[in-house]
């Protein structure tokens, strides 16, 4: 039997791009986990929609054994981790399933805001830190700058982290040889009751949910009746074992320090939040493990199908995503403008495009959102405290005594020659400065408190071109702040376009009322009378521009040769009004709707 | 009765703006070409026509025997009214006194005229290979021929063509012996070399506005000197409306002889090869056959009935397809009536001046 000696629970962090799902594949390349026919590249990251970004979404974790230098046997836990700010909380669950975490530097871009980000949250976590400098066969590679940066910046020293260059499979016995050496092996009481973290979950449409957890005291096997100690639901445990490369193993039973995966029929992944502990009902735990929390949503949009008749659709397909993702919030809502749909919450920017994609790409929609919102706090001056994430919620503004926007902590990593641009961009975008951080000579970490209404339209692509690229950015919600917020309505034609309207502070109100306006002038096609597009703040209107009329829309040349041609002509622009929303007597592209979401002032 | 038409792709260059099936340098291959027409005819054996439009192409661009031949192959052939109306279509520098006159002679009483512009610049502009003077020249020698019935083709919203520059050929225009004009506003087709030109930006457009203006300017300058409206792009003197063209906007069937030639026939639409070789292979093969039930036929009667100034009748329609127009689209008649597209005249519903510029937009709701 395995001993609890023996066992090493770690997780890789790295920056985007750096190279962490490579090794990955490549630990397990090692370790026999499967032979190079088997392996699809980079295993871990199931999703397709995370294989093209390149990027990690939900956790997962695998178990290899290894036969080190000193003769013993191992087993490896690898516990992935997601890869980006929107899914924090969960890379923090994550993390506190293991022991030590490797952390992965690309030898020729060196730290990132990101691996700093969550370099700290394990350093939080007492894990081991165990750095690797990957890409060393890279012409750019300065494995030794790199070194001397991890040990300057992070403190920690770096002198034997393995160089390795995981594409090549260069120096991956050295990482395995070092995980067994400096990685501690779990502690915890095997006679204690059960405590096991679930740092994931999934739904499987067999199995009901599969949870993914960690047992740090006790033990649990099949049969065992458990209780999730956050809602004091219970469950018999259908299946208990680990996660070999190659899919489940269901050995009965899941011991003191080993990480696994349980199934006891559970319907919901709403049951089984990331944090939780899972302990026995026969024998509970006096306490749950620390740390859990339920993460809320913090940012809104309104997704409406393209063809109304898709609404079902839509709902099928947002619950069965749900399924698997706790922190997908969605509740129907109707629009003047776009008709039925759902305000959906996300967990970030990068959460809302994911779901916004796979509904596309999975589930074959055609959507229209609105604007991204974050919630406001609205407090009227009848004492009622609102939170609003539609705009069209929001309160007559003489019923409101003051508002509050979500405020983040933002640490913007780069090369020092775009300090400027960047110091620019935050003022643009109501900055509060607090300090820099020189990395070494040549780059620094500008630390800001930013509103978050101003970096989840397009500041990360602002960023990234104001910076040739090279900016990395983190963030993380800080508490809210009282501020003059307003309402932007447009008006199309003289009505009001619900679907349009948005929360802006006032000092921005006038020129994202004019961009909106310019955006809907070139995506809102000529129509048979003109149309009026306005944008006002309240009663005043601070934008305008119009729609010329439709002048001229005529077949010059209809003989017998054209006249199959030009019905299809005819039906196709048929089919391109169908496509267009009604909003009172003007007709609006899905595009229009779409354009102003992209909008650089 | 059924209409006949005829068409001849062959041109000596193909004009920039032009997309029809039409073959510069084929001309080894025109007696062949006749030999093909006149067998398909074949098919036709016996069938009644009261209208023949020979169109192209360049129909004068062949040599006098072989129209000669086409001509009296319809007319063997079908079985070809007295009265017919039959047209040729004729490019000015493809046609002499001598050639006019034997195609009067084989039976031929109508002309139509590509002139598109009197103006060099324009001509030269959208790849045209004669001169204004060509085209006056052209319309006198139609007329020393012989020839009472002659229309002209005029083209604007052209690359450089100014409003002055199209009120000029229209001027001109009306004082030639012309008894119909045709006005077209330019498409410009995909992969025409004019529309890479202008996609490349060599070449420039009048803009929308403009290009509505020169349509208003071409309907009253014409009314003015005579010419009556009677569809979106055609203008003629009182009682020289074509005849033949009236067919397609009336749906009234017709066959099509040729390379490319579209055919309504016994309630189906279907066409000729567009490949050359191929139609010369088998000139009878019809290809892409479709039926027109009742809901297509009652779309392209509002589709096309809409096209003339006079409009789609009710009482027609009725006894056409054994049910009324207003129950068929009430709401869009009504509201584009409402707000002044459309028009209800004693029998007819019809596009009112202001509805033939965005006659698409409104057309789009019958379907």
């Amino acid at each position: 039997m395995d001993k609890q000696n023996n066992i090493r629970n770690f997780s890789i962090i790295a920056h985007i791009d750096h190279g962490k799902s490579t090794l990955a594949d490549r630990l397990l390349e090692k370790t026999g986990a499967m032979t190079e026919r088997e392996m699809e590249s980079q295993v871990l990251d199931n999703m397709d929609l995370e294989k093209e970004r390149g990027i990690t979404i939900k956790a997962r974790a695998v178990r290899l054994k290894y036969r080190a230098s000193d003769g013993e046997d191992y087993i490896l836990n690898l516990i992935d981790t997601p890869g980006h700010v929107d899914f924090n909380y969960e890379v923090s669950r994550s993390l506190a399933a293991c022991e030590g975490a490797v952390l992965v530097v690309d030898a020729s871009q060196g730290i990132e805001a990101q691996t700093l980000a969550n370099t700290y949250l394990a350093i939080d976590h007492d894990l081991e830190i165990m750095p690797v400098v990957n890409k060393i066969d890279l012409p750019a590679a300065q494995p030794e700058l790199v070194i001397e940066e991890i040990e300057n910046i992070i403190g920690i020293p770096a002198e034997d982290a393995p160089k390795i260059s995981a594409k090549n499979g260069i120096g991956i016995e050295d990482v395995l040889e070092q995980i067994v050496k400096i990685v501690p092996p779990p502690k915890g009481d095997p006679e204690a009751p059960l405590k096991a973290l679930i740092f994931d979950s999934v739904y499987d449409a067999y199995k009901g949910v599969i949870i993914y957890f960690r047992v740090i005291d006790g033990s649990v096997k099949t049969g065992d009746r458990i209780r999730l100690m956050s809602n004091g639901v219970e469950f018999d445990v259908v299946e208990a074992g680990y996660l070999n490369p190659s899919g489940f193993l269901n050995s009965g039973v899941v011991k003191t320090g080993e990480v696994g995966y349980l199934t006891a029929s559970i319907k919901s992944v709403s049951d089984t939040r990331v944090g939780d502990t899972v302990t026995l009902a026969t024998r509970p735990a006096a306490e749950p493990l620390a740390g859990y929390k339920q993460v809320n949503p913090m940012v809104y949009c309104g997704i409406y199908p393209a063809d109304g008749a898709k609404y079902d659709d839509l709902r099928e397909a947002l619950a069965k995503l749900q399924l698997n993702d706790a922190s997908l919030a969605f509740e129907p809502e109707t629009s003047v403008a776009l008709g039925f749909g759902f305000r959906c919450g996300f967990l970030g920017l990068l959460h809302m495009e994911i779901i916004q994609e796979r509904l596309e790409r999975e589930y074959n929609l055609d959507l229209v959102t609105t604007a991204p919102s974050v919630i406001y706090k609205v407090k009227k001056t009848n004492g009622d405290m609102l939170d609003i994430s539609n705009p069209s919620n929001l309160p007559d503004p003489s019923e409101i005594d003051y508002m509050e926007e979500p405020m983040v902590n933002a640490d913007i990593m780069c090369p020092t020659e775009f300090i400027g641009n960047i110091m620019d961009l935050c003022l643009e975008r109501r900055g509060l400065y607090k300090n820099t951080t020189y990395i070494d000579a040549t780059r620094a970490q500008l630390h800001y408190e930013l509103p978050l209404n101003e970096i989840i339209y397009d500041f990360f692509d602002t960023l990234k071109s104001r910076t040739k690229g090279y900016a990395s950015f983190d963030y993380e919600l800080c508490g809210y702040q009282q501020s003059d917020l307003i309402k932007l309505d447009i008006l199309l034609n003289g009505e009001m376009v619900d679907a349009l309207s948005f929360i802006v502070h006032s000092t921005k109100a006038y020129a994202r009322g004019r961009r909106i306006a310019e955006k809907l002038k070139e995506n809102i096609p000529r129509q048979l009378f003109e149309i009026p597009i306005q944008a006002a703040v309240g009663n005043k209107i601070i934008a305008r521009e119009t729609v010329k009329a439709l002048r001229k829309d005529v077949l010059a040349k209809c003989y017998g040769g054209d006249i199959t041609r030009k019905k299809k002509l005819l039906e196709k622009q048929k089919e391109g009004k169908k496509r267009m929303r009604q909003v009172g007597s003007v007709e609006v592209p899905q595009e229009a709707f779409m354009s102003v979401l992209k909008i650089d002032e | 009765m059924r209409g006949l038409y005829v068409h001849v792709p062959f041109c000596l260059k193909k004009c920039d703006y032009c997309d029809f099936v039409s073959y510069p340098d084929c001309y080894h291959l025109e007696e062949a070409y006749v030999d093909a027409l006149l067998s398909e005819f074949q098919q036709y054996r016996g069938e009644a026509v009261d209208t023949v439009y020979l169109g192209g192409g360049t129909p004068t661009s062949l040599q006098t025997k072989s129209l000669v031949r086409i001509l009296n192959g319809a007319f063997e052939t079908f079985d070809v009214a007295k009265d017919a109306e039959v047209t040729v279509e004729c490019n000015p520098k493809t046609a002499d006194g001598e050639k006019l006159s034997a195609l009067l002679e084989t039976g031929a009483n109508r002309l139509s005229i590509g002139v598109q512009s009197l103006d060099d610049t324009v001509l030269s502009a959208i790849g045209r290979i004669h001169t204004a003077e060509d085209a006056a020249e052209c319309i006198s020698l139609a007329k020393q021929a012989g020839f009472i019935n002659i229309s002209g083709d005029v083209m604007f919203g052209l690359p450089g063509q100014s409003m002055e520059s199209l009120e000029d050929t229209l001027r001109k225009m009306t004082k030639l012996p012309l008894t119909h004009i045709s006005c077209y506003g330019l498409i410009c087709e995909e992969e025409t070399p004019l529309t890479k030109r202008i996609a490349s930006g060599e070449l420039t457009l009048p803009d929308e506005d403009t290009e509505y203006n020169m349509y208003r300017t071409v309907v009253s300058l014409l009314k003015e000197a005579g010419f009556h409206q009677y569809e979106i792009s055609n203008f003629a003197k009182p009682g020289m409306e074509s005849r033949h063209n009236q067919k397609y906007w009336d749906c009234i069937e017709y066959f099509g002889c040729g390379a490319a030639a579209h055919s309504y026939f016994e309630g189906e639409r279907y066409h000729n090869t567009e490949d050359l070789t191929a139609y010369l292979k088998n000139p009878g093969e019809k290809l892409d056959i479709m039926d027109i039930g009742l809901e297509d036929a009652v779309y392209e009667y509002m589709m096309l009935g809409l096209r003339k100034t006079e409009g789609a009748s009710k009482s027609w329609f009725s006894e056409r397809f054994g049910m009324e127009m207003k129950d068929c689209f009430r709401d869009v008649i009504e509201k584009y009536k409402k707000n002044g597209l459309l028009q209800e005249n004693g029998d007819f519903i019809s596009f009112t001046e202001q509805g033939i510029y965005v006659s698409n937009t409104v057309l789009c709701e019958f379907m």
